[in-house]
């Protein structure tokens, strides 16, 4: 009976000793970000949506469709066909199905020319259909300038302006 | 009148052949299976008398999809295994490439991956104390290991750009270098996390209840550890002082000064403190780590397309959970002939039948929570 009371008091006293600490907190900084207003700042290397990039000079898309990049994806999320020799090689259509993308950045990674990239900060990338996930050339394409791996920051005075909206469902080519 | 008690004397017959001892399903959509484990047990009243693990519900041919996959690219599929430490999986799996192909790795390499392996163990103990602490009804622990285990994710967030399945590691060393002043981040990191385990004891350790509630509960003998191929801090928590990070070490752990916290009886008790203190032990590897890493490239050369030289490998790591083991069997060619995971969670996880006999119902909960289970791994 006596160690029975004093198991109960025990404990009691344990639960004082943890709420002290509590109650302690109760007067901290909460630690949480009240997300739809507010958003925490993302790091540069965060792997968001692929984007193709554009060479600055000429304002051309830099991918030569040189297939490197769906043939290293696991899960064969991109598609891609290109029209002439070498140099001048351009893509005719890309696609990738975002639906499928595991966000490995191995074809960022494997790409000659850094015309891909996966460091767009865009992170909200709800749609009401699945083939809203699914980008096509016009919707890839960058109109600005984006941080690859040679190329951490951009330059002074080059303007990072977001590309079209990827909820817009603009391309649906293929699904 | 007779035929009623007549009546009565047969339901209370027949209660006592089929209602004494009763077989109960537990999950699989269970809150506190950690995912889709289903348990039969055998209950009488409240004593678990028996018990069978049925698992595979989320089977997802990893292995298979592996050996249609180059080397490169299942790289990304081991992090899907222990969602929770995903950076030992890309580990163990990249120490057997790189020891089938015969890579030698950059030292910076090798000091990243230990100070990057040492805070994911971090994480997930983090996340195991506070889910075990739900398990047990205890909340506040809960929201506080999460909050430092954020902190781990952001860091991994810094450098990987995800936040649970990194892919990170690479065949011949690391994808990317790690940003500026990252390593300072750590170590704030780490000034902040060392005050934080005295909160955690006082929440958790010397709470009396806490105690009374896992103490003598679950216990798994030391030969029956062995015998049940138990690896990590269930190994540990049963008195035997085994971890591959010393035992068989792999990458630059020879170089490191740590101690290997082991348990007495191997109770529920002894399994949470030895993965308590093996958190201390990880900030002491992460400390030694900043302390001597060397500039240098991240990446050894390796080749476009890899292909490996025909033979085997075994190649194991002591994750959070355990042994993980990554067995690759190469044919010559740009894909794997046969390539298998020894899941430790799996392992332990077959070990249960062991602890539940004896305990109550509430306690099967605890002990289940004790073993560290992620079902993505053991179903593969």
């Amino acid at each position: 009976m006596w160690r029975y009371l004093r198991d109960i008091g025990k404990g009691f006293w344990s639960i004082l000793l943890s709420m002290q600490i509590t109650l302690r907190y109760l007067f901290t900084r909460a630690v949480t970000v009240q997300y739809p207003e507010e958003k925490r700042e993302l790091p540069t290397r965060a792997l968001t949506r692929h984007v193709l990039t554009i060479d600055l000079e000429s304002k051309d898309l830099k991918c030569t469709a040189c297939d490197m990049c769906a043939r290293i994806c696991p899960v064969n999320c991109i598609y891609l066909e290109g029209e002439g020799k070498g140099k001048a090689r351009r893509a005719t259509w890309f696609i990738i199905d975002h639906n499928l993308c595991m966000y490995c950045n191995l074809c960022v990674e494997v790409c000659p020319f850094d015309a891909i990239s996966m460091w767009t900060g865009q992170y909200e990338l709800g749609g009401f259909s699945r083939t809203n996930l699914v980008y096509g050339l016009d919707t890839m394409t960058a109109d600005g300038f984006y941080p690859t791996i040679m190329t951490p920051r951009p330059p002074a005075g080059a303007a990072v302006k977001a590309p079209a909206a990827a909820g817009a469902g603009k391309q649906e080519r293929k699904g | 009148m007779t035929t009623v008690n007549l009546q009565l004397q047969q339901i209370k017959e027949r209660a006592a052949e089929t209602m004494e001892e009763m077989w109960v399903n537990m999950g699989p959509q269970h809150p506190s299976t950690h995912g889709v484990l289903r348990l039969l047990i055998k209950l009488d009243g409240e004593v678990v008398r028996e018990c069978i693990p049925y698992m595979g519900y989320m089977h997802r041919c990893h292995e298979k999809i592996g050996e249609n996959r180059s080397y490169v690219q299942i790289i990304p599929y081991t992090d899907r295994l222990d969602y929770l430490a995903s950076m030992y999986n890309n580990w163990a799996y990249c120490l057997g490439c790189e020891r089938l192909m015969e890579i030698q790795i950059p030292e910076r390499a090798e000091y990243l991956r230990i100070i990057i392996g040492e805070l994911q163990r971090i994480a997930s103990h983090l996340i195991w104390l506070g889910t075990f602490g739900l398990d047990l009804g205890n909340f506040t622990i809960f929201m506080w290991c999460f909050r430092e285990r954020e902190m781990v994710l952001d860091l991994f967030e810094a450098v990987s750009g995800q936040r649970i399945n990194y892919s990170f590691m690479r065949i011949g060393g690391l994808a990317l270098d790690v940003p500026e002043g990252w390593l300072a981040d750590v170590k704030a990191f780490l000034a902040w996390l060392k005050p934080r385990f005295a909160e955690y004891d006082r929440l958790s350790t010397d709470n009396v209840i806490w105690q009374k509630r896992i103490q003598g509960v679950g216990i798994l003998k030391p030969e029956d550890a062995i015998s049940y191929a138990a690896s990590g801090p269930m190994l540990r928590g049963s008195g035997i002082q085994w971890d591959l990070r010393r035992d068989d070490p792999y990458g630059i752990y020879d170089r490191f000064d740590f101690d290997i916290p082991i348990g007495t009886s191997g109770d529920v008790w002894d399994r949470f403190w030895v993965r308590r203190r093996e958190m201390e032990e990880s900030v002491k590897i992460v400390e030694q780590g900043l302390r001597d890493i060397p500039p240098g490239p991240v990446l050894a050369p390796v080749a476009k397309k890899l292909r490996a030289p025909v033979g085997d490998i075994y190649s194991r790591v002591e994750s959070p959970r355990g042994e993980l083991g990554h067995y690759l069997i190469a044919d010559g060619s740009e894909k794997p002939y046969r390539y298998k995971v020894r899941a430790p969670t799996f392992v332990n996880l077959s070990a249960l039948p062991v602890m539940l006999p004896g305990c109550l119902v509430a306690d099967a909960v605890a002990v289940l929570g004790s073993i560290d289970i992620v079902l993505c791994e053991v179903d593969r």
